[in-house]
C-alpha cells in the first residue's frame, strides 16, 4: 500500500496489517529505532521492532481493528538501544490495516520531574531564608522589648520599695502617688507584652474592614514601645478603610518604619521626619509613606528578593518584596514614588465602597 | 547538569569554537556570545546527541547573538544531520555547511563506516560513490531524499 504521505509526519509511524507484518514506515521511524533501512526492511512484524513489557502491541492493534476507532496506549516505557523512551501509542484503523504511532513524551517527562525538583528545592530554600529572616527580626524584637520593659520594670520596682516605706511612714499621699506610677509602668509594660503578642499570632488571619488609620497607629506605638521613634516627627494624616487583614497590614508599616529609621541612621538627618498621609477617592485609597532620609534606590531592584543596600548581616532585602506581596494580597500595588528628597513609597488600595458616577 | 562545552579560539577575525557534548536544556552557549570577529566557524563533531529543547535554545541563541557575516558548520555528525531535516532555522541565515557525515554500509564485512562529505559531492540529491579497502562499493545507509533534503534548506 502506497503511504509515502506519512515520511512527511514528524513523529515515527507504521502501517500494520491484521497480522502485525510491517507495509510501511516512515523516515523518522530509522531515526527514532536507530535502525538503517536496510536492516528495517529485513523485519517482519511490529513485534520485532516494537517490544513493551506488559502490553501487547498486536493485540491492541486488532482490538482498533474491531471497534472501527483510534485507540490510545497508556504511558509506556519503551527501552531501545539500552535507552529508556517514555512513549503513548496511538493505533488508527484504516481499510483493514493499522496505523501504529509513536509519541515521545520522554523530554517532556524528564523535563517535569527535573523542574518539579527543583521548585521543591528553592521552595524549601525560599522557607528557610524567610525562616532565618524571621527568627532575626524576632531576636532583634526581642533585644529591644526586653531593652524596653526593664526600664518600666526597674521604676516599677523602686517605687514598690518606695510605697512599702510610704505605708510604713503611713504617708498616704506619697503612697498614692507610688501607687498611681506603679499602675502607669505595669499598663506600659502590659501594652508593650501586647503589641509583640499581636505581632507574633497566626498570619491566617482572615480578610476583614479594617480602619488604615488604625492600623498606621498600632505599628507606630509598637515602634515607639522599642524605643525606635525617639527625634523623629511623626505625621499622620487622613482616614479610609479598606477590606484586608490587620496584622499583616501593620507588618508592612513596621517594615516601612524601620527602614525609614535605617535610613535616618545612614544619613545625618537633623530634624527627622516621617508623614504619612491616607487619601481616598472613588476609585482608590492612596497611602503616601515619605520620610526625609536620604532617599531610596529608584531602580527596579527595590522590590526584588535579597536586594539590599545594607551592610552584610544588617538586611536581608526581604522586607520590601514581602510587604510588597502582602498588599498585592489586597488587590492593591507598592511602589516607590520620586521625590526631590527623601523616600516616598505609595500604597494603593481598592476602596472599600466604589460610588457609581451618574 | 550538562556535559555540554564549547572550546573557542579566535584568530584574526575568524573564531573557530569546537563543540562537544550533548545539546539539551541545560547546555550554555554563552561562550560564543562576545567572541567577536567576522567568521565563525563551528565543528559539530563532537556533538553526540541534541534534543527538542536544546535545539529551540540554539537556534534562539544563533539568532539572537550570532552577527557574523558567515558561519561555517563543520563536520556536522548524523545526530545533527537529522535535526537539521526536522527543524527550520537550524541553520543561521549566514550559515553554510562545509561537511557533514554520512552513514556508509559494507556489505562485505558487515560494517557501518560514517564517511565526511561535503555538499559539493551531492550531485542530483544522490550520494557519492564510496569503497571499501578492497575497491568495493560501499552502500548508502540512509533514505537519501530524506538525508539529503537540508542541503535543500536555506538558514
Amino acid at each position: 500500500m502506497k503511504a509515502d504521505y506519512l515520511d512527511h509526519l514528524q513523529t515515527p509511524i507504521m502501517l500494520i496489517n491484521a497480522k502485525g507484518e510491517l507495509e510501511y514506515y516512515n523516515f523518522i521511524c530509522s531515526h527514532f529505532f536507530k535502525l538503517p533501512p536496510r536492516k528495517l526492511k529485513k523485519l517482519k512484524g511490529i513485534g520485532q521492532l516494537l517490544k513493551v513489557s506488559d502490553f501487547e502491541i498486536l493485540k491492541h492493534a486488532q482490538e482498533a481493528l474491531k471497534l472501527g476507532a483510534p485507540i490510545v496506549s497508556p504511558e509506556l516505557n519503551l527501552l531501545l538501544n539500552e535507552i529508556a523512551y517514555t512513549v503513548v501509542i496511538k493505533f488508527i484503523p484504516l481499510d483493514q490495516k493499522v496505523l501504529v504511532q509513536i509519541l515521545d513524551y520522554s523530554i517532556e517527562k524528564h523535563l517535569h520531574e527535573k523542574y518539579k525538583q527543583h521548585i521543591l528545592e528553592l521552595k524549601e530554600s525560599h522557607e528557610q531564608i524567610v525562616r532565618s529572616d524571621k527568627l532575626t527580626a524576632l531576636g532583634e524584637m526581642i533585644s529591644g522589648v526586653s531593652h524596653e520593659i526593664s526600664s518600666p520594670l526597674t521604676i516599677a520596682s523602686d517605687k514598690l520599695l518606695s510605697l512599702a516605706e510610704h505605708l510604713h511612714r503611713k504617708d498616704e499621699k506619697s503612697s498614692r502617688l507610688d501607687l498611681e506610677e506603679l499602675t502607669f509602668q505595669f499598663k506600659r509594660i502590659k501594652q508593650i507584652v501586647s503589641n509583640m503578642q499581636n505581632l507574633t499570632r497566626s498570619s491566617d488571619e482572615a480578610v476583614c474592614v479594617i480602619n488604615i488609620k488604625t492600623v498606621i497607629e498600632n505599628a507606630l506605638n509598637f515602634a515607639q514601645d522599642l524605643n525606635l521613634l525617639s527625634g523623629i516627627t511623626i505625621e499622620l494624616k487622613g482616614e479610609s478603610y479598606i477590606l484586608g487583614s490587620a496584622l499583616k497590614l501593620q507588618q508592612v508599616f513596621i517594615n516601612l518604619i524601620k527602614n525609614s529609621i535605617d535610613a535616618f541612621k545612614e544619613g545625618a538627618i537633623k530634624e527627622k521626619r516621617i508623614s504619612i498621609h491616607i487619601e481616598s477617592c472613588t476609585e482608590q485609597v492612596v497611602v503616601n509613606f515619605m520620610d526625609n532620609g536620604p532617599g531610596v534606590d529608584e531602580s527596579e531592584k527595590l522590590f526584588e528578593m535579597f536586594y539590599t543596600t545594607k551592610k552584610l548581616g544588617e538586611g536581608t532585602g526581604l522586607g520590601l518584596p514581602i510587604s510588597q506581596k502582602i498588599i498585592e494580597s489586597f488587590h492593591g500595588s507598592l511602589s516607590s514614588v520620586k521625590k526631590e528628597s527623601g523616600a516616598c513609597l505609595e500604597l494603593n488600595f481598592q476602596p472599600l465602597i466604589k460610588k457609581v458616577l451618574l | 547538569m550538562s556535559s555540554f562545552t564549547i572550546d573557542v579560539k579566535k584568530i584574526g577575525e575568524k573564531v573557530n569554537a569546537i563543540l562537544n557534548g550533548q545539546i539539551n536544556e541545560d547546555a550554555d552557549f554563552s561562550a560564543l556570545k562576545d567572541a567577536g570577529g567576522d567568521v565563525l566557524v563551528l565543528n559539530l563533531k563532537g556533538v553526540t546527541h541534541i534534543n527538542s529543547c536544546g535545539i529551540r535554545d540554539w537556534v534562539e541563541f544563533q539568532n539572537k547573538y550570532l552577527e557574523y557575516k558567515e558561519i561555517i558548520y563543520q563536520e556536522c555528525p548524523q545526530v545533527i544531520i537529522e535535526q537539521m531535516n526536522i527543524v527550520a532555522g537550524f541553520i543561521h541565515p549566514n550559515g553554510r555547511i562545509e561537511s557533514f557525515v554520512a552513514p556508509y554500509y559494507d556489505e562485505t564485512n558487515d560494517e557501518e563506516i560514517k564517511i565526511l562529505l561535503t555538499p559539493e559531492e551531492i550531485k542530483d540529491g544522490k550520494a557519492p560513490l564510496k569503497t571499501n579497502d578492497a575497491g568495493e562499493a560501499l552502500e548508502f545507509d540512509e533514505i537519501e531524499l530524506q538525508y539529503f533534503n537540508f542541503l535543500k534548506m536555506k538558514g
